[in-house]
Parts: structure tokens; sequence; C-alpha cells
């Protein structure tokens, strides 16, 4: 995604997504209803029903960017609409609360709503910084171009412990079995890995270089060259983990929560209805 | 010793390589190292893993610790060689083969387990995507979807139906019948909160907006606003239910929704659909309400309990009387400037003082010395002539005798008593001077000898004499000063029944208690103008003045200067107008002045209306 999106045509989505919220806004203004603002207004009937349409539709877009091929409108139009409308209902379902907050199944559906935008939101922040930095920490290369690298790397590394004494080959060896890019869920978005056997390789390789004599000198000195450049693809290759990550972790929340608001949505209308 | 180590390598297409080199040392040397004889250049390897050494008995290997061996699969470190062994150096199998000839034996070295592609192995223990983790979109999804159906959906609808058949007076039975509480759209009214668990209570049936009825099972004595007919008529059709006006779950007060529209949506052009109303249009207590029209009693000599009229205070016009319309005819006289006077006048000692006078002196009357509040302050205690009036205005029978504020036939009985008694007591008295110098039947009486019947007859011809006198100056002036009383011609006389209406403005609601920090006469004004009326007769330091209700009363000027409520006619409407009202209230949305909406001062449900619609049914919840 780049920019586009936003400014899809003009910012099209965004003056359609605006002028609804003013709408909206404006109907809220003028509209007096008996006694306090609620979601049982006629007002708050309209912009409910505005609303639980447009949950509807922006869930549809789900669906729609599974289905590849030209449609009648491009994905990209849908994406710019699902981003500037779904932001118009933080104005819709609040006005439609008529700010009345409780304990109660309406508030939470109107909780999840705002935490689905707000994943949303952080998914478009996202989109719009994170591919940018991906390329740049990539350098035209590929994630499995850096493992590759990282791979090759691993065979010099041995071919240069050869010679040398068995705890420094260990060492390369542990270093070239045990190191691992990515992991878990806070290994993935922290992009750290306090205990990188390539890193602790490095340091040990140091150490060990001061007592290995003048024939082995030179392996040492190659050796850590090999080591250190290592390092730091696999810096690159975690940060391009974390980066990724980062542009996945939101869609984990946004699409559970969505779920949870259609069932708290359903249950809001049915319960309103229910005890009319 | 010599021996041959073949190392076979397993080709991609099939087959096996052989690379045989003859072995000729005191000490074979197994390892990483160059100087091994038997090299084995694989990482896994130390540089020195083990050595094959000859000893009495035969070729033994022998492992360099730490390293260890595999001798046929079980870890060592020695083993001997014997043919078909199979010994395994780290990753390397190496087999003790038949040995040709002039060797002592041969080993085949092969590298059974290779290191293996680096990058397919870091892949595989890296996971560089959310999707390889615990993660999952879909569970999670499902998962909440089903637990927020569950809770919010099927439990609270599982209670509804378990409480079904319950008693309402008891507390809700069963796991889930408080599983509802959690559809409750906002805080329940403070006056319904005590069975706010039992949301069953009003919504009756599912997905049926709540019905009268559920209102009506408990407030049964609640009187409509008018006539089912006419409000139907009013309300051109639409006829409003309970909550129309009573919107629950909006906090702990506001159960009653006071827009003026409510009332406006009818009042403001009643006349338009009930052509006979009375009742005149109103929408807006600033921009659209009538004038006060308070029910006065215009005569109180009526049958019935007097006439009542309804009359505008802005009415200047005078009835088929001649008189002013606005007036309480009500056959009491009290002139509210003459007792609330700052005038100074002498006092009994000489000194001049202000006020009226009384048993104690001059004295400074106040409103709340008669108008005292009711409990709670928001009307007033109705005025009482022994509580309010006697200490000045004793009725007296003479200097010493007291009579009661009593009906005028008790209280001439007991005149009539007094001067018999009198007489009878004083019949027999002969003393010819004493009699010249007083009234004989002051004097008192000689005992012991008994009245002649002359005596008698003079005794009462005195009496009734004084009874006629008591009667007309009763009649006249005791009774006669506050009241109408009626003479008849035997002598009699009747005091007409004063009748005053209990409130002015019945249908207006106004709390004085509320208002207690304005003085009584920021709102109840006297009016007292000054007239010109030329030719008339005015005593010295007298002037003309006028009301609305008495055209034209003459008084001493200095009575009303500095009055608190300088009204002189008895007749007077002392009310203020709505423009007093208006000083401080406005209409709904009135700037700068406190919003005041119809049910401010008027109540919706009208006690002499008939009981809301509805079956009144025996209040289930209130035991």
């Amino acid at each position: 995604m780049n920019e586009s999106v936003l400014v899809y045509r003009g910012f099209l989505y965004l003056k359609v997504a605006t002028l609804l919220m003013l709408a909206a806004i404006v109907a809220y203004a003028v509209d007096r209803p008996l006694g306090m603002p609620n979601g049982g207004t006629w007002l708050g009937y309209g912009l409910g029903s505005i609303g639980a349409a447009l949950i509807l539709w922006l869930m549809w877009f789900g669906m729609r960017k599974r289905s590849y091929g030209p449609g009648k409108w491009r994905l990209e139009g849908w994406l710019s609409a699902h981003v500037y409308l779904g932001l118009s209902l933080i104005v819709i379902a609040t006005l439609h609360s008529g700010f009345q907050f409780g304990w109660n199944v309406h508030t939470l559906a109107y909780v999840l709503m705002m935490l689905v935008i707000a994943s949303g939101v952080f998914g478009v922040f996202v989109y719009l910084r994170y591919p940018a930095l991906m390329t740049e920490n990539r350098r035209g290369l590929t994630l499995t171009d850096i493992l590759a690298q990282i791979a090759e790397l691993d065979v010099e590394c041995r071919e240069q412990v050869m010679t040398l004494g068995d705890e420094i080959n260990r060492t390369v060896l542990e270093a070239s079995q045990n190191t691992r890019v990515g992991g878990g869920v806070l290994r993935q978005l922290s992009g750290r890995a306090p205990d990188c056997a390539t890193a602790r390789a490095l340091k040990r390789v140091r150490e060990l270089g001061d007592s290995i004599g003048s024939e082995g000198a030179e392996h040492v000195r190659r050796l850590i060259a090999l080591l250190t450049r290592k390092d730091e693809l696999l810096g690159r290759a975690r940060r391009d983990v974390q980066i990724k990550a980062m542009l996945d972790i939101w869609l984990y929340v946004h699409v559970p929560l969505t779920f949870a608001l259609i069932a708290a949505l359903v249950a809001h209308v049915i319960s309103v209805f229910f005890y009319w | 010793m010599d021996c041959v180590v073949s190392t076979l390598t397993r080709r991609a297409r099939g087959g096996v390589a052989r690379r045989d080199i003859d072995i000729s040392a005191a000490t074979i040397r197994i390892g990483r190292g160059a100087e091994c004889e038997i090299y084995l250049a694989d990482p896994r390897i130390p540089l020195h893993a083990a050595e094959i050494v000859e000893q009495p008995g035969g070729m033994f290997m022998q492992s360099v610790p730490p390293f260890d061996l595999r001798a046929n699969g079980a870890p060592t470190r020695a083993a001997k060689l014997k043919l078909g062994d199979k010994l395994a150096v780290g990753p390397y199998d190496l087999e003790v083969v038949e040995a040709p000839v002039g060797k002592q034996f041969a080993l085949t070295v092969e590298l059974a387990r290779p290191l293996g592609d680096d990058l397919e192995q870091l892949r595989s223990r890296s996971h560089t995507s959310l999707a390889e983790t615990w993660l999952s979109k879909r569970r999670t999804a499902w998962g909440l979807f089903l637990a927020v159906v569950a809770l919010f959906l099927a439990l609270p609808i599982a209670g509804y139906f378990g409480k079904a058949g319950q008693k309402l007076s008891e507390p809700p039975a069963g796991a889930m019948a408080r599983f509802d509480q959690t559809w409750l759209s906002g805080t329940i009214s403070g006056a319904h909160n005590f069975f706010g668990d039992r949301c069953e209570t009003c919504h009756q049936k599912p997905f049926e907006q709540v019905a009268d009825r559920a209102c009506v099972a408990c407030h049964v004595a609640t009187r409509h606003h008018a006539e089912a007919k006419r409000f139907e008529q009013a309300a051109a059709g639409a006829t409003p239910a309970c909550q129309s006006c009573h919107k629950e779950h909006n906090g702990r007060q506001a159960i009653v929704l006071s827009d003026q529209r409510f009332c406006a949506g009818c009042h403001s052009e009643l006349k338009g659909r009930l052509a006979d109303t009375k009742l005149q249009d109103a929408s807006d207590f600033l921009t659209n309400h009538p004038q006060f029209r308070p029910s006065v009693m215009t005569d109180f000599r009526a049958p019935d309990g007097g006439r009542i009229e309804r009359v505008s205070l802005a009415d200047a016009g005078k009835g088929a009387d001649g008189k002013p319309r606005l007036r309480e005819v009500s056959g009491l006289r009290f002139p509210h400037a003459v007792h609330l006077t700052r005038m100074t006048v002498a006092d009994r000692d000489g000194k001049p003082r202000q006020g009226v006078n009384s048993p104690s002196g001059r004295r400074l009357l106040d409103c709340k010395d008669c108008h005292q509040q009711e409990p709670g302050g928001a009307g007033f205690l109705p005025i009482d002539m022994e509580t309010h009036c006697q200490e000045c205005h004793p009725i007296k029978l003479t200097p010493e005798r007291s009579l009661p504020h009593a009906k005028p036939k008790e209280v001439q009985d007991i005149g009539r008593d007094y001067y018999y008694r009198v007489a009878l007591e004083n019949a027999a008295y002969r003393d010819p001077q004493a009699r010249e110098a007083e009234p004989r039947m002051l004097q008192p009486r000689r005992p012991g000898r008994p009245e002649s019947r002359e005596e008698l007859a003079e005794a009462a011809a005195w009496a009734e004499e004084q009874r006629k006198a008591f009667v007309r100056y009763a009649g006249e002036a005791l009774c006669g000063y506050c009241h109408n009383t009626t003479i008849a011609a035997s002598g009699e006389w009747d005091v007409q029944r004063p009748k005053v209406v209990n409130r002015w403005l019945p249908l207006g609601k106004f709390d004085h208690k509320s208002h207690d920090t304005v003085a009584c006469s920021g709102c109840h004004q006297g009016q007292a103008n000054e007239v010109a009326a030329e030719g008339a007769p005015l005593g010295a330091g007298q002037v003309w003045v006028a009301s609305a209700a008495c055209e034209r009363v003459a008084v001493q000027k200095e009575l009303l200067a500095d009055n608190p409520l300088p009204s002189l006619c008895s007749a007077d409407v002392l009310l203020p107008k709505i423009e007093t009202c208006q000083q401080c209230h406005g209409g709904e949305r009135a700037a700068n002045l406190v919003p005041s909406t119809c049910v401010m001062c008027h109540e919706f449900h009208i006690d002499r209306m008939a009981p809301m619609q509805g079956k009144p049914q025996a209040a289930a919840i209130v035991k």
C-alpha cells in the first residue's frame, strides 16, 4: 500500500465520509428529541441503521479483497472507502449513543467498534510507514537472499575454523546450528534476539583469538570478519521480520475484534427490541 | 602398522565412489587436524578425535576424551577392531572390512550424516512470520464471536424465559436470572429501581414496546389528563402512551420528561381542535401564555358555595352590576394596608410609635404574622380568627365579658342569657336614692327578700331592652366590623358566611418555600393609585385612592407610606401578574431566565379526572 490509497481519486472517500459525518452532526444538532438524546429516538434509530449497515459493508471488504480479478470497483478504491467510511463510524456511532455509556452490551458493541477502528488506524499507519523502512532495510535483497547469505557465511566460517582448536570450532559450529531469525510473537515484534548464538560466538572468538598462535591468526581474523558480517545480516533479517510482523499484527486484532463486534452488534440490536 | 582406509562417497545418481589410502604408522590418528592419518573434514569432529593403536590382543580404537565413539551403536571410549564392526566417529561411519594381503586391517570411512543444507536448516529454525506462531485470526475470531453471543445474547434470553412465572415480589431465582442486566440501556429511575432486576415487570412480552397496562398495573390511582374522548380529539387521534412522557433508563431522576412540546403539541392550538374548550392556548411561558386567570369568588352570597369565576388579572372591565369584574367578593372585610401600616401614631403613653394598636401597645405587623407556612412550605395555613385576629380584635359583651367567635344564634343567646341573669339577680332591689344615682339593674340585690311580680316584669322588660341594644350593636359594629350582617325586622341579626376560595390558581402549582428568598411584597403588590375626585369631601391629610377592584377609597395619606402592601380594598385580588413571574422565569429555551416548562407549574394527571386507561389490577410487586 502506498499513499495513493488515502488520496485515491482526489480524496473522494474522505469527502464522502466527511459529508456523512457533517450530515450526522447537523442532524444531531438540529434534532430536539423528547428527553435526552439516545439510540431510541427516530434520529437514534436512523444513525444506528446507518452505522450497522456501514459495519456490515466494511466487513464485506474482508471478502472482497480475497476475490481477485477486476470487480466493478478497483480494490484500491474499496480500501480507500473502507478506511474513510470506517473512520466516519466514530462520529455516527457516538451520536447514535447520545453519549450514553454504561456497563452493558450496548457500550460493549461501541467499545469493540472503537477498538476495531483504532487497530485499523494503526494498520493504516504501519502500511504507510513500514514498507519504506522495509525497502531501506533490505537494500534490494529479499529475506530469502539474506538468509542464503547467512547460510553461505556459515559454511565459510566453518571452513575457517576447520584447522583451529576444538573450542573455537565448537563455538562456530554452534553459531551456525543454533542461530535463528524471528521466533515467537514477541521476538518477531521486538526484532531482538538476546541470546543470539552468532553474537555469542563473535564475542567468544574474539576472546579465544588472543590465545591462538600466529599460524591460526589469519584464520581468526577472517573468522571475525565473517561473523561480524553474519551478525549484521542477522540484524537486518530480524528487522525485516519485525517490520513484517508489525505489518501483520494489527490484523490479528482487527479481524477477531470485528467478529466480536458483529456478535455484540447482533446482541445489541436484538436486546433493544426484545426489551423494547 | 599398515592398513588401508577407503573413503566412500555416495553419488547423487547412485553408486559409490571409493578412494583408498594406504597408511603405515605406529599410531593412526583420526580427526579434523591436518596431521591426522585419517582426516575427517567435518566441523563436528575435533582436531584429534581418536586413534588406533596396536596393543596385545589386537587393534584398538580409542577416543580422545571428551570425545566419544560409538561401537555398533553403543557409546564407548575404546573398541577392539573386529572384522565387520561398525564404529561411528561423529557423523562418520567406519567399518572394519577384510584386509588385503599384507595389511593388518582395512577400514571404510563414510560421511553418513552430512551437515546438510545450511539455508534449509536456518529456515527451519527460524519463524519469520506471525502465521508460524500460535496466533490465529480464525480461532480468536470464532472464540470471541461465540463468547459474546453466549454471554450477551443466549444467556440473557435464557434468563428471561427462566424467570417466567416467578413471583415479582421475590428476588429473581435461577443461575441465569440476572444475565439480562447486561442489556440495561441506562440507569433506572430511583422510583423503579427497587425492581430493577426484574426487567419483565415492564417488558412483559418480547419484541413488544412497553404497554400502558404495565404502568397502570401499579399506578392504579393515576388520573387522566382530560376526558378520554376529548383528549383523543385534542391530540388529533395520536393518543400518547405513558411512554411518550415517561422515559425509563435515563438516570436516577429523569422518568418524567418535562419538554414543553408535550403540552404545546395540543395546547398551542387547542381551540382549533376543541371548539368549545374554555382553555386558552399556550405554548411557552414567556412568549405565549395567557395572563393568569384566578378563580375568584365574585359573589359569596350565591347558592352552592358562592359564585366562582375565572377572571384575568388583566381584566379591567366591569360586570353587569357596574363594578369591576376582577374583585373578590368574599363577604369579609380586611384592608391589608391598614394592618401593615408603618404610620407613626401617639401610643398610650403619649410617645409616637409605628404600627397598629394592640393590647401590648403599637406594633408593626408583618405578612407572616398571619400567613404562616404549612408544613413543607408550599402553601399557608388557613387564617383563623382566634389565632390571628382576636388578640387585637376581642369580641366583648362588656369590658370584662368576652364572647366566642361562634354562630350568630349562639352569640345572641349568650347575650340574652347574660342580660336576663343580671336582671333576675337584681330584680328585688329597692332603694329609691340609689335608683336615681345609677341604673337599677346594675346595683347589687338586697338579700333576704323575694321579688314581687311587678319587679320581675320590670326586670324582664329591662333585660329585653338590653338584649335588643346588644343585638343591634353586635350586628352592626361587633360582627359587622369584618362580616356582612343582615338584621331582620325582629331585630335578630345574622352573619352572611364569608366564602374565600382556597386557591386562586388551583391548576397552577406554586411552592412558596422555594421562593422564600424573595420578600412577599416582591410579588404581592397592592394597588393604591391616588386618584383625583373633584368635589368629594376629604378629611385632613386624606387622599382618594383606587385599585382594580375598588374604584375609590378615602385614606389617610400617611397610612400608605412605606406600606409593604398598600391595598385598602378587601376585594383586591393580590396576585402577581404573569409579568412578575416572567422577570425570572422563561420558557424552556429562554435565554438568561429560569427555564420553566409547563410541568413546572401544571400537573398532567388531574385529580378530578378518571383513572388512566387500562384495567386497574392488584399491584403485583407492591405488597
